[in-house]
């Protein structure tokens, strides 16, 4: 069988590998087959039992508590921010996540709204999610997630 | 009734008296689905008048069943599509499942592609084509969609009267001139997030529809005084909901502009727009006594006392505020409330995050408004819920109040 080294960067991608990873001890993906060429799924679409072969090669973040999968590496605006206990990644998606009560504080970078969130199987808070800024120059962040490093984990890369 | 007569007459058939027109009264006047259902059961020509009569459909299909949906179900006026904000079925509705629709429905009112994700400009411009008799459309959150379906639609569908296009981010001034010109009918328009409007656009669309009542620009932070007060200017006698949340351009100029013509108006949604002041809202508040219903003001930090109690004394027929994070107010405001002889329409209430309002105010609120039904009191350091129980606050009995958590709030103020 020819294996070709998938082509260029696994975007838009979704779910299979999450799927069938996410109760199932971490399988061993290798790169496989053929990439997608003409159809990317869209961004949050799940497609099962397709005929094609397709890119394994995800990178994943955990939670650090009970390994339930949060976020793709693909995602990651900004690795230079601060939590509450040292570093934290800035993320346009999360998943698997809970997101609990909005609330408006006044943060180093000025008024925001902003939600903590939680992993939706054990509960631990992994950071937050900005609803809302005050300053134009913070509008950016609205929608997206901080995920605190010492709260996530890679999955096997 | 069949008529049976003596053996030399034919017996007749109900089926070839009864005429179409006979039978939809017939139809019409069922009134449970079950027995609709089962009327389709009868034969092929009743299964056809059946599904004739069928004006509404919500649906999950892919392109076989919609053909075959459009064949039965020719008559439909509302085809509701939507899909779910997340995950969906892959790959969810298309441009070619679009082309259907457009070819099949010919008599089509409304239609709802809400997160239809995965539509781009040549579905919409094939409903646009297609479709003259379309009078709503949403396609909200269908991120992939430019000015160049959306001009087709506002080109072939002169009669809209509602569109929706929230979170459309790449929509610009061109689709709000193509409204002007041809949808004259307009009266809802849904633009939460399409940073590229700006005042140009607001403009020519109200050169055009001076019909519009509800007008959604939150998050459109581009938009300035000059917009909306053109807007005010031209739709002041339709104007009844106008969003805009986070338009921080926005000032007095704006307020006093909206108090001085648009007097129906019910719904103002300005939160996040900093430069407002007490004065202009005063004087909205005045002009707008008896039509306002809704009013959000969270984040206008130079909102002070001397507003709120304008507010709470004039407009009488209020049933929403939110004043959080106006960190300047004090109980003094609520103080107006103790003269007052009537109560308080009031039924929901934030003031999240007004560090200076105590107790006090809320028990002087509360002697006046019997009908609250949620309160919104987080990070108010001197109101908590020991703090509330100690001074004796009676709450109404159906109220709920926000201490610290996510009650579900209520969507009047979004």
């Amino acid at each position: 069988m020819t294996v070709c080294s998938p082509s260029g960067k696994a975007q838009n991608w979704t779910p299979l590998a999450l799927i069938l990873a996410r109760k199932s001890p971490p399988l061993q993906f290798s790169a496989i087959g053929f990439s997608f060429l003409n159809r990317q799924p869209a961004r949050g679409s799940a497609h099962l039992l397709r005929a094609h072969f397709i890119d394994l090669t995800v990178r994943l973040y955990s939670c650090c508590n009970c390994r339930n999968h949060v976020s793709l590496h693909d995602d990651i605006i900004s690795k230079a921010f601060q939590g509450r206990n040292g570093r934290a990644f800035l993320f346009s998606h999360a998943m698997n996540i809970v997101v609990g009560p909005k609330e408006d504080r006044h943060l180093l970078t000025g008024l925001h709204t902003v939600a903590d969130v939680h992993c939706s199987d054990c509960r631990e808070v992994l950071g937050w999610k900005y609803e809302r800024a005050y300053e134009a120059s913070q509008k950016y962040k609205e929608g997206k997630f901080i995920l605190e490093k010492s709260k996530i984990v890679k999955e096997n890369w | 009734m069949a008529s049976t007569v003596d053996d030399s007459t034919a017996t007749v058939c109900i089926n070839d008296v009864l005429m179409d027109d006979e039978l939809r009264l017939v139809l019409a006047k069922l009134d449970s689905e079950t027995d609709k259902e089962n009327f389709g059961l009868v034969c092929k020509r009743w299964l056809h008048l059946q599904s004739t009569e069928r004006k509404k459909l919500f649906a999950r299909a892919g392109p076989h069943m919609l053909r075959r949906m459009a064949a039965r179900f020719s008559r439909l006026q509302e085809l509701d599509l939507s899909q779910s904000v997340s995950r969906s079925f892959y790959p969810g509705v298309t441009d070619s499942d679009l082309c259907m629709i457009a070819d099949g429905f010919k008599c089509l009112k409304v239609l709802n592609l809400q997160n239809c994700k995965g539509i781009t400009d040549n579905g919409i411009v094939a409903i646009g084509k297609g479709i003259s008799s379309l009078q709503s459309l949403d396609v909200s959150y269908c991120r992939k969609l430019t000015d160049k379906g959306l001009s087709a639609v506002a080109e072939g569908c002169s009669d809209l009267r509602s569109l929706h296009l929230a979170g459309c981010r790449f929509i610009t001034d061109g689709v709000l001139l193509a409204l002007s010109k041809k949808c004259h009918k307009l009266e809802q328009l849904g633009l939460q997030g399409c940073i590229n409007i700006t005042d140009t656009g607001l403009i020519d669309l109200v050169n055009g529809c001076q019909g519009i009542r509800f007008l959604d620009i939150n998050k459109c932070s581009n938009i300035g005084d000059v917009g909306v007060c053109i807007v005010s200017e031209a739709c002041s006698s339709s104007l009844k909901i106008f969003k805009l949340l986070d338009c921080y351009k926005i000032g007095d100029v704006s307020i006093s502009s909206l108090g001085r013509f648009c007097k129906s108006l019910e719904t103002l949604i300005v939160g996040g727009c900093r430069d407002i002041s007490d004065d202009s809202i005063i004087s909205l508040a005045i002009a707008c006594k008896n039509s306002l219903k809704n009013l959000r003001m969270d984040w206008c930090l130079n909102i002070s006392d001397s507003s709120l109690s304008c507010i709470l004394t004039e407009c009488v027929n209020l049933e929403a505020l939110d004043i959080g994070c106006c960190e300047e107010v004090t109980d003094v405001a609520f103080e107006g409330l103790i003269s007052r002889e009537n109560e308080l329409t009031l039924k929901v209430l934030k003031v999240s995050n007004c560090p200076k309002i105590t107790v006090a105010g809320i028990r002087m609120l509360l002697d006046k408004c019997v009908s609250l039904e949620y309160l919104d009191v987080r990070s108010c350091a001197q109101i908590t819920e020991a703090l509330c129980s100690e001074a004796g606050l009676q709450f109404p009995d159906c109220c709920k109040v926000n201490f610290t958590g996510s009650l579900s709030e209520p969507d009047v103020l979004l």
